[in-house]
């Protein structure tokens, strides 16, 4: 992309040329992304304290230090089964949300997608306060003291609570674009309904289920407030933990714990981009 | 005569508040081009959707080879449909797609390798086997949709609108192709087209529907030349047609006053019933070709039918023009005169007086429409 160049053609980028969209657009950029990089730069300093901004010397001890850190470990590996778990329950309810309202019409179905997409708009607070009340009502907040990944329960259940309906969304958005005339083709062409779906319909999908996967794992990945509500005492994800350590005293350990967590989210993104792509020209 | 391959019995069809299908009943014989034939919102869809199975008849039967399919769902039906917008599968390639009505019916792998191989023969796509959709261009695609459908050697193929998405060149070449692929393969074609020249050049009969009734099935030109009704007549080419004002019949002979016409007499073997039925004159009309119209500059002998007015518009469209004859109180019609003639006539600033005429006997004498 010439967005730094002289461009004598026209093309959709032309108003980078102008000076003051594009300190706008440097500006925005370097706001967004500098404390990224910050982050990044000094989990590899040689200093105790993170919040330190004075370059101490390169050093890649407080990787081995993160990854030796076995309750740190413990809470990432909880936090990739939740996700794990969750994505999977979320984008199949999602996908079947997704295809009930793209393709039924029933009574009061207006009200039934308000109330689908609502864990959306709900502030993350009240879903917390609520499904911890849930669970303490249904005296379900003992699972923690259960076996893994059984005391992962509860967390798992608010996780999806949250994240089905974007998955729901994404996938019905996906839908959208899907010409009836197919189905009828395959149907006429001696499919039954169900390898309609499989050999027609699921395909179409495929791209939105994706993204939905793609959106409900790092939702769940990073949850911080829901999971803190719901999650008992033993139980400790990684946003959860990194908080705690960061209460306790801010060191590179964690800025290279949340590095290692950036790098995992960006080969997803990345993953999943190019799926789509390949996807998308077949 | 054979026996019908499709037997359409008093289908009528009810959307909520719509009557789509009115008790239209139509016999299909075996190894035809049937066209139906309609301006848009007429029915004719919701008919091939019926037969195709992907929407059932509110009241009436539909039998194939004298079986009742009226219930049966499409994939049970051995019936295939070209869609308009063809609906070629996109993550599949060409073969696997035309394959995919054979992998359902569980043909043996070897056997599907052959007939899709003959299929795409068929439509001359022998070389683009591997080609996924996206690299084909619309008339290709269509053609793998064509294949998809032969491949499975129904006993009807339906073509809903087959030539409304190509080019006028295309078009052109894709008309006689089908009719060509039509008498190879023998099957039975259903097209549902809204263009009646398509109809009338491609199909051996033709069905007009129009608001959901039959109007009338025969061949394109018994269909041209007699009409059932004004409606028919102005649908399937052009017509001029002038409402009849009186009438009077006797001795083999009907002479009849219209707008703008002087008295015009027919020769008629029995006068025609919608004349004698209560509604009055008007709902009659009498209607002339355009390329049965003549036009003068000087007015013609007593024998023929004639008007006058100034020249309109003049359309050139390459072997001939269409002309336009402006009458007195601001209708018009239209005459096809050759383009010498349309030379030398006046222009139409000129506002000079000209004459259009053509012999009584050219002369259709329709109802206005029935019901």
């Amino acid at each position: 992309m010439p967005l730094f160049q002289k461009n004598n053609t026209a093309g959709p980028f032309d108003y980078s040329r102008k000076w003051l969209l594009r300190m706008v657009f440097i500006v925005g950029t370097v706001f967004l992304y500098a404390p990224i990089v910050v982050l990044i730069i000094f989990s590899f300093n040689d200093s105790k304290r993170g919040g330190n901004i004075i370059w101490k010397g390169f050093t890649t001890k407080y990787y081995t230090k993160a990854f030796g850190n076995e309750e740190l470990m413990l809470a990432f590996g909880n936090s990739l089964t939740i996700a794990v778990a969750s994505t999977v329950i979320s984008v199949l309810l999602g996908a079947l949300t997704a295809i009930v309202l793209w393709r039924f019409r029933f009574p009061f179905k207006p009200v039934y997608e308000g109330l689908v997409s609502l864990p959306i708009v709900i502030p993350e607070i009240c879903m917390g306060v609520s499904l911890a009340m849930f669970f303490s009502q249904m005296g379900w907040m003992q699972t923690g003291d259960s076996h893994w990944p059984f005391n992962l329960t509860n967390i798992i259940i608010a996780h999806i609570t949250f994240s089905f309906p974007f998955a729901a969304m994404v996938i019905r958005t996906r839908l959208q674009s899907f010409n009836r005339e197919m189905e009828e083709a395959a149907k006429d062409l001696g499919a039954s309904e169900f390898r309609v779906f499989k050999d027609i319909l699921l395909p179409h999908m495929k791209p939105g289920l994706v993204a939905g996967a793609l959106l409900a794992f790092t939702l769940s990945l990073d949850d911080f407030v829901i999971t803190f509500f719901t999650s008992g005492p033993n139980t400790v994800t990684f946003p959860v933990k990194i908080y705690s350590m960061v209460r306790f005293s801010v060191t590179p350990e964690i800025n290279a714990a949340s590095t290692v967590l950036i790098i995992m989210t960006l080969v997803l993104t990345f993953i999943a981009l190019r799926y789509q792509r390949v996807d998308s020209t077949s | 005569m054979s026996d019908p391959i499709v037997s359409i019995r008093n289908i009528s069809k009810q959307f909520d508040s719509v009557l789509a299908l009115d008790d239209v009943s139509i016999d299909i014989r075996p190894g035809e081009i049937f066209a139906l034939l309609g301006p848009s919102g007429c029915g004719k869809s919701t008919l091939l959707r019926v037969i195709s199975g992907f929407e059932t008849p509110t009241s009436g039967e539909l039998l194939l080879d004298g079986e009742d399919m009226t219930q049966l769902p499409p994939n049970k039906r051995p019936i295939n449909m070209v869609f308009q917008s063809y609906a070629v599968f996109p993550h599949m390639n060409v073969e696997t797609n035309v394959a995919y009505g054979l992998k359902m019916d569980k043909v043996p792998s070897d056997e599907i390798k052959t007939r899709v191989a003959t299929a795409l023969a068929q439509v001359h796509l022998e070389d683009f086997a591997k080609r996924m959709p996206d690299q084909l261009s619309g008339g290709q695609r269509q053609r793998v949709a064509l294949a998809r459908a032969l491949v499975k050697k129904p006993r009807v193929l339906l073509l809903d609108e087959p030539l409304s998405a190509l080019d006028a060149k295309l078009r052109d070449a894709m008309r006689l192709e089908l009719v060509k692929l039509q008498e190879t393969v023998g099957i039975t074609f259903i097209i549902v087209t809204h263009d009646q020249a398509e109809a009338m050049a491609m199909a051996d009969r033709i069905a007009v529907l129009e608001s959901g009734k039959l109007r009338q099935v025969a061949t394109p030109e018994e269909l041209y030349s007699h009409p059932i009704d004004g409606f028919v007549a102005d649908f399937i080419g052009n017509i001029n047609s002038f409402a009849v004002s009186s009438w009077h019949a006797d001795n083999g002979q009907i002479s009849l006053t219209a707008e703008h016409l002087n008295t015009v007499v027919l020769a008629i073997d029995e006068t025609p019933a919608f004349l004698l039925s209560e509604a009055p004159a008007s709902d009659a009309v009498l209607a002339v070709r355009p390329e049965h119209v003549t036009v003068s500059l000087t007015q013609p002998d007593e024998n023929h039918v004639s008007l006058r007015g100034t020249l309109g518009d003049v359309a050139y469209q390459g072997q001939h023009c269409i002309a336009e004859i402006r009458l007195d109180n601001g209708t018009s019609i239209s005459a096809i005169i050759d383009n010498a003639l349309a030379k030398s006539l006046p222009s139409a600033l000129e506002q000079a007086p000209i004459w259009a005429f053509w012999q009584a006997n050219n002369m259709l004498l329709l109802p206005r429409k029935v019901d």
